[in-house]
This record gives structure tokens, sequence and C-alpha cells, in this order.
């Protein structure tokens, strides 16, 4: 089935909307919707939901020989699957739809390429056997940014993962042992990158947090930044026709950076959640005690955590550059950021939020000023709203 | 074009009716008649085990090709079997031409688990080194002609294959790792037990009919296949469709252990 | 009729939550003890000029596996839930049209085809498309000791790999396996998938003991239904 053409009305009702700083869903620019992780009973199985869309990702594994160009390294492989189920318009099989490859890709950039999951670790007997990973990951509902919402169920799928102890025996050999014998064996993670969205509006000058499945196909183009929690950019992805500028793409960074450190936070919370719950004897209920307490409809209300950063630069950007002003004033705003580092994956300022943040390397070229502005939590105020409307209507 | 042909054309349904409800096929049958079963063996010289088999015009011809492979680690004492069937636009233009056809697909796991159900082929007598060296057992079947009834000719000759089947004896040094094949000592594998599958539809509801040729699989309302072997099931599939009475099931059951015991003598009588 | 509750005949518990994905005209998460499985149903769509049927609506299945590619084995189980679709929609009153059904497994602790299979009727309720019946699955497992399991709950032996090698769809922690499908206006069987090795007098056991339990699953199915119509 082809995809429902999208009339020019609800194309301008959006961008129009946008323009003044209002969404559809009642979110303002720099809102995320609701999060929610759900673990089944195997190890490496979870639901993800943002809003509406639902991703369900379960991690699995096998032995094999390893590659001959990486002999004592086990591999990693994503796939990534919408069909029918997630929007009518899409088919499974092949040729798969450009979407899909696209999300695949760059989740294979964010997970593989970053090294993120330890693969040395997965090596049984170097040049004979290691141990292969696969992440599926299925769409189940697409409303929307399904990249985010990917790539938090892919995260939190490996971290939850665990594999079956294998003791070798020298002269090649090697047992495996069931679980009955031995504990399942965690996946060494070394840091967890966390793909965050935008879609940009207005030539590449507004970032719009989180779009949803309208604004996605309204949007001029699409943002994709992972970030892991040590602030560090693991991959960055700009589709679409926009010509933006390098200040809005590390203003987004920042603010990646400070939604990954809190997703990540909120991953291991529920992961601790849930290994307390098996270390205590408790045979996890999975997707049925979900049901049970009515988690899984659109509409839960366990287990979620609303999203929103304050981001005022944007506007000043914005402001400074539709009024017209000279240019010098947006060198010194990215003069204040300290940008000029070149190491722009360093974009942080020691705020509160960062030093108390365990997880924190140490980094000895940071540069900081002390005029660094302060991601926090916090609603957004009709003062900057009403910054934004005056942008617009200017 | 006859008569009868045009009739046949324009209302297939009422003209297999006129016949069921006297007892009869258009093919002059009985309801529960099998057509004329036609067993040949080695019938392919190259290959390590084949048969030809032909229920009235449907033809299904196996060659199996035996290699040797590492096992899987997960079961490391276990060959492999791998039926592949072909329906190809050769045997009825209901199929596609191109490509890996959906219907070969599901035969091919449906063969497999009439196989494997069973348990007519333990897998570990295909080992030849325990986690070095097995057999991979390729059944290649094609079917010339399709006219009904495709999966009972199909595991037929899939079973005649297999109890054809003459592999080499094969030496591996756990040291060198050499392989030695030795072509003058040649060995059959043991089948543990014969499945032997059947087919049959439903027609209007009431009429039940066995070995269903192509026109009468197009109008049925449901297909029953059942495999049995040593008087019990080993194999009960029935996708939907109308449901049966639990009288017109068992009479079904009996049906299928009678075919059974036919075939069984069929091919006692060529492997003598 | 009292269903005899002794501990072989009991069956595990049911929960499910319809309409939970926007996307869809309908869908249905449900699981049955340890097993998990969630349903969408699209249509009537536009069809495919390949597939067009001028009398009834074409019904396409797909089946996805909770890990690995979608193998001859799930081919099958598309096949059968494809055949099932077809008897329990009334696919004449959308000619010239496409519905699509989409199965997902997400937990597999035994009986998941029948899960499915359940998850689809659910699916298709919710999505509206008129139904001659509403059908109900249930797994039927015969251990060693030829003892009859009504919807038995296990962690099959290849849990979490997600090799292509090809298997019978066979669980080893039985040595039968019979998923057996009932229609809820005349109770009587519609379809029937088994693994394993049987007599026939288990055979008729099994199918006997199941279609006393189907009653739990229309129980079920009513209960749903009743939990959605106050809604409307």
């Amino acid at each position: 089935m082809r995809e429902t053409i999208l009339s020019n009305n609800e194309k301008s009702f959006v961008e129009k909307s946008i323009l003044e700083g209002l969404r559809v869903d009642k979110r303002n620019l720099n809102e995320f919707r609701n999060l929610g992780l759900f673990f089944g009973q195997d190890v490496g199985s979870v639901i993800c939901t943002l809003g509406a869309t639902k991703v369900f990702a379960q991690v699995s594994c096998e032995l094999s020989s390893p590659r001959t160009s990486r002999p004592n390294e086990g591999t990693i492989f994503i796939n990534v699957e919408m069909g029918p189920m997630a929007a009518p318009h899409l088919e499974v099989g092949f040729p798969l739809s450009d979407s899909c490859i696209q999300i695949n890709r760059i989740l294979e950039r964010t997970l593989r390429e970053s090294r993120c999951v330890d693969l040395e670790s997965l090596c049984i007997i170097a040049e004979e056997k290691v141990w292969n990973l696969r992440v599926d990951i299925a769409v189940l509902n697409h409303e929307g940014n399904v990249m985010d919402c990917s790539c938090i169920a892919a995260v939190a799928a490996l971290a939850h993962f665990k594999r079956p102890d294998v003791t070798t025996t020298g002269d090649g050999e090697f047992i495996i042992h069931s679980p009955a014998e031995k504990d399942l064996v965690p996946i060494v993670l070394h840091h967890y990158p966390i793909c965050v969205t935008y879609a940009l509006f207005d030539d590449g000058k507004i970032p719009v947090a989180d779009p949803t499945a309208l604004e996605e196909r309204v949007s001029e183009a699409s943002l994709v930044l992972a970030v892991n929690s040590y602030k560090e950019l693991c991959c960055m992805n700009l589709t679409g026709v926009s010509l933006t500028s390098p200040h809005l793409i590390l203003r987004c960074s920042e603010m990646a950076a400070e939604r990954s450190r809190r997703i990540v936070e909120f991953i291991k919370s529920i992961l601790e959640e849930d290994e307390a719950q098996r270390a205590k004897g408790n045979l996890p209920k999975g997707f049925a005690e979900s049901i049970a307490l009515s988690n899984l409809p659109s509409n839960f209300h366990n287990e979620e955590i609303v999203e929103k950063i304050e981001q005022p630069e944007i506007v000043g950007i914005a402001e400074s550059s539709s009024h017209g002003e000279t240019s010098d004033d947006e060198v010194k705003i990215i003069d204040d950021n300290t940008v000029t580092s070149g190491k722009w994956i360093e974009v942080t300022s020691e705020d509160e939020d960062s030093s108390s943040d365990e997880e924190m390397p140490e980094q000895t070229n940071t540069r900081t000023s002390q005029d660094a502005p302060k991601t926090e939590k916090k609603l957004h105020s009709n003062e900057s709203s009403e910054e934004e409307k005056t942008i617009v209507l200017k | 074009m006859s008569q009868e042909e045009l009739y046949k054309t324009i209302n297939p349904v009422k003209y297999l009716r006129n016949f069921v409800e006297k007892s009869l096929r258009p093919d002059g049958r009985d309801l529960l008649e099998f057509r004329p079963t036609i067993i040949n063996k080695d019938s392919i010289a190259t290959a390590e085990g084949s048969a030809i088999i032909k229920l009235g015009t449907t033809t299904v011809i196996c060659g199996i090709k035996a290699e040797l492979a590492e096992p899987d680690s997960s079961e490391p004492s276990n060959g492999f079997i791998v039926p592949n069937i072909e329906l190809t636009k050769l045997c009825s233009p209901k199929y596609r031409a191109i490509g890996v056809s959906l219907d070969s697909q599901i035969m091919n796991q449906t063969l497999y688990n009439i196989l494997f159900n069973s348990g007519c082929v333990d897998l570990t007598e295909l080992c030849i080194a325990k986690g070095k060296l097995v057999w991979v057992l390729y059944c290649d079947l094609v079917c010339l002609d399709d006219d009904g009834s495709v999966l009972d000719v199909a595991s037929l000759a899939l079973i005649t294959a297999l109890k054809s089947l003459k592999l080499p004896k094969v030496n591996y040094d756990l040291d060198t790792k050499v392989i030695k094949v030795d072509d003058t000592i040649k060995k059959g594998i043991n089948l543990k037990a014969l499945p032997v599958t059947t087919t049959f539809i439903t027609f209007e509801q009431k009429y039940l009919l066995a070995d269903p040729t192509s026109d009468e699989e197009s109008i049925a309302d449901t297909f029953v296949t059942i495999a049995t072997c040593d008087g019990q099931l080993s194999y009960i599939y029935q996708p939907g469709g109308n449901s049966l009475a639990s009288e017109q099931f068992e009479s079904l059951i009996k049906q299928a252990g009678k075919r059974e015991k036919y075939i069984i003598s069929l091919l006692e009588n060529i492997f003598e | 009729m009292e269903i005899d509750e002794d501990r072989n005949n009991k069956m595990r518990a049911i929960a499910s939550e319809l309409n939970i994905l926007t996307r869809s005209d309908g869908s249905a998460i449900i699981t049955q003890g340890g097993s998990c499985c969630i349903a969408s149903v699209n249509g009537p769509l536009e069809v495919s000029p390949a597939n067009i049927d001028m009398n009834k609506a074409y019904v396409e299945v797909i089946y996805r596996p909770k890990c690995g590619l979608p193998g001859v084995n799930e081919r099958y189980k598309e096949k059968i839930v494809k055949s099932l679709c077809e008897t329990c929609i009334i696919t004449q009153l959308y000619p010239r049209t496409q519905i699509t059904v989409q199965a997902q497994e997400m937990d597999d602790h035994g009986g998941l085809l029948a899960c499915a299979i359940n998850a689809v009727n659910l699916a298709i309720m919710n999505s509206g498309l008129e139904m001659k019946f509403h059908m109900a699955a249930i797994h039927c497992g015969l251990d060693s000791d030829d003892n009859l399991n009504i919807d038995p709950e296990y962690v099959p032996k290849a849990n979490l790999t997600f090799s292509r090698i090809q298997r019978s769809s066979r669980s080893q922690n039985f040595k039968g396996n019979f998923t057996f499908v009932f229609d809820s206006t005349k109770k009587s069987l519609i379809g029937v998938n088994t693994d394993g090795k049987f007599t026939i007098q288990q055979y008729n056991e099994a199918q006997k003991l199941c279609k006393d339990a189907s009653r739990k699953i229309f129980d079920f199915y009513r209960e749903m239904v009743k939990k959605y119509a106050t809604v409307l």
C-alpha cells in the first residue's frame, strides 16, 4: 500500500505552528515524549516506548568462527525491521525500505563502530570460536522517531542480555555451561550511546526534538546525534534538504548530551530494579506484568521520564540572525561556548549536572567558560516562548 | 472443447458435485480410492540415493547428494538433512516462474517435520568425528508434474531415496585432520520408521476424497494431511478451512492406516 | 460442564490488551503464562495486481520470530495462520482488497503458535473486520510418561539462538505436541498441527481435552469484549 498523501493544509499547519513554537501534541519544541522500558522474561528482551512509538528488541548469541581480519573478536549484528505492523504502508522483505536501511545503518554506526560493546571479551578461542551477538529490532508502532526508540531499546537489550559461560580446557576444546550449571555472563559495555533526533524546520533554523511521524514527514531535514553519557559524540547523521548552521548542530549536540545522560541513568535504574528482582529469586513476569498493570497502552503512567531541556541559546542565535545583527555576535556566542578548542564533542560546561556525574572521565583538555549555558531540567518559561514568537513574527 | 470440458470450465464445483453425489470421481475412482503408485529407486546413477515416484500423473524425483561438513557447535554430533523441493512452472502453471517460491519453502518445512517427527532418521548416525566432521545430505526433490497430492508423493520420494542411500566409508584422522574416503565400502543408513503421508480433502463439507487431483484441490473446502508410521500417528495437519466431524476424522485416520500398510508392502518388495 | 482443574489440565494465566498500536487498524498483545505474542491487522487495503482476487480479499500474513531471520519454519506458521484467517474472516465482503496480518513473537515459553493464533484473533476482532466466528487455539504436550499436559509452560531448548540451520518445529521438551484450533459457534475443530509421534487414542484424548479447554479462551474473549464494549 502506498503511504497516505499528506495534504498541503496539514503540512502548512504543522510548519506554521512550529514557527510559533507550538506543536500538534502540545509539547514545546525541546520536549521529548514519555519514555518507557519493559523487560521480558528472557534476558535481552525489551519493549521500549517513546510516546506511542513502540519497539521490541531482542538480543541473541551464537558461537561461530571469527572473521579472519579480527580473529580475537566476537561480532555484533543489528537488524531493524519495520513491517505493516509499524505502519500500513511499510513492507517486509526485500528490497528493504530506505527508512529501514537508514535506521539500521545509523544504529550500526552508533553501536558497532563506536565500539561500545567489548568484542574481545566475546572471544573464546582466538581464530577458532567467538560469540556472535545479534540484535533484532522489531518496530511495532511507528509514531515518529523510531530512531531514538530503537537505539534506546538496543542499548537496554544489550545491557540486559547475558550469554552462557564458557570454560576452555586448553587443546582447543571448550564447554558451554547451561544457566543451571553456571550463572550467565553479562555483555561488557564500555559506554551507552544514545541517539537523539531533531527534525529541522524553517531553513534549518529550528530544531524540534523527538519528532512525531507527522513532523518527520513535514520537516526539511533530520539530525541524528548519538551521544554517550561521557558526552562523547558517537555518530552524527544529517539527512534531508536543509542548509544548517554549525551553531545549531553544536547546540543540538549539547542538548543531546544532556538527554543522553538522563536516558542512560534511566536505563541503569530500570536495569538495577530488574536485576534486584531476579536476584531475589522472583522470576520476572515479563510482559504479562506490564499488561496487568496496563503499562503497555499508549497512556501508561508508570516508569516514565519527561524530558524538557531548556535551550535558550538557540533562540539567541536565531534572534540575532533574524534581526540581522552582525556576525560578530554569533562568533562571540560560539566563543562563549568554548567550541574553538576544535574538540567540539566536549562542548560541556562544568555545571552541577556534569560534575556530579560519576561517569565523567577525566578530560584534561576541556576549556570552559564561566558564561557557558546551563542545561537544566525545567520547563520553558513563558518569557522564552514569547521570545520565539517575536522571532517568528519579525 | 468437448461438452464435458466446457461444463467443467464453466462450473467446476457443480461438475465435481455431479460426480461425487454418485460416489464417483471424474477419473473413475471411488471417493477414497488412490491412483496407482509407481516407485522406482536408484534412478540417478550419480546420486548417493535416489527415487522417482508417480502417483497417477503426479511425479516427483528425488536425488540425495552427500557432502562432508563441520557440524553446528550446538549439536556437535548431529549431521544434517536438507530437503529442498522445486515447484516450478514446469509442473504446474500455478507456481511462480522464477525464484524460491513460498509453496516450496512451506513444503520443505513440512517434509522436514514429517521426517523428524516420526524419528525416522537418527542424525547422530551421520556423524563421522564428533564436532569435526559430519555428513550433510542434500535431498533435492523436483516435481515434474503436479496433478495434486504433491506432498504425499514428495515425502514418499524422500523416504525411498533415503532408504536407497549408500554412503562411502570415511576415515577421519583426528591428529592430522586428513579425510580419507573409501569408495569400495558403502553402507546405507538405518531408517527407524517409515512415515507415510496421505492427503485428503473435504468437498461441500460432507464428501471426503482421498488423493485429490489438482482440479479437486483447487475447489476443496479444506485439506487434512495425516502421516502414519507403525500404526501410530506422526503428523496431522489441517490448516483451517471447514471443520470436520470427529467421525469423519476417525475414518480418515483409518484410511491413512490402510494406505500406510499398502505403501510399506510396496517398499518392502522393492528393497528385498 | 466443569473443566477438570487438576494439575495437568490447568490453563496458564491469560492476559491481553487490545488496540495498543495506533498505526494498525486492529492490534492485540496476549500473554499466556510466559509466552507472549503481539499481532496487528490492517485492512481492507489496496491490493497489488499480482494478488488481486475479484471475489474475496487477499489475506497476507507475516510471522516474525523473536530473534534471527525468519526462515522456512516461519513460512510454515504463516501458512497456518493465513488459512485460519481466511476461514474466520468473511473475506467475500471485501473483494479486490488486501488484509495484512502481522504477528510478532515476544517471549517463548511454550505453545507459541497457539498464542499467536489467539493474538491474531483478538487483533481481527479489534480491527472490526467481519468474522464468521472466533477461533481459539490450544496447545497440548505429550510428555515422556504419556501424560497429556494442557497448555504447558516450558523454556525451549534452542531459545535465544538465531541459527539459520533448519530445525524441526518440534520442541524437545515433549515427545508429542498438538495445537488445536476450534471455532466459537460449533466448537468444532477447524485446524490442527502436530509434532512428534503418538497413538490414535492419545490424539483423540488430546483433542477432547483441548476442546474442553477452548471454552476458557472463548470466555476470555467474552471478557475482553465486555471490557472494551463499555468504552464505546
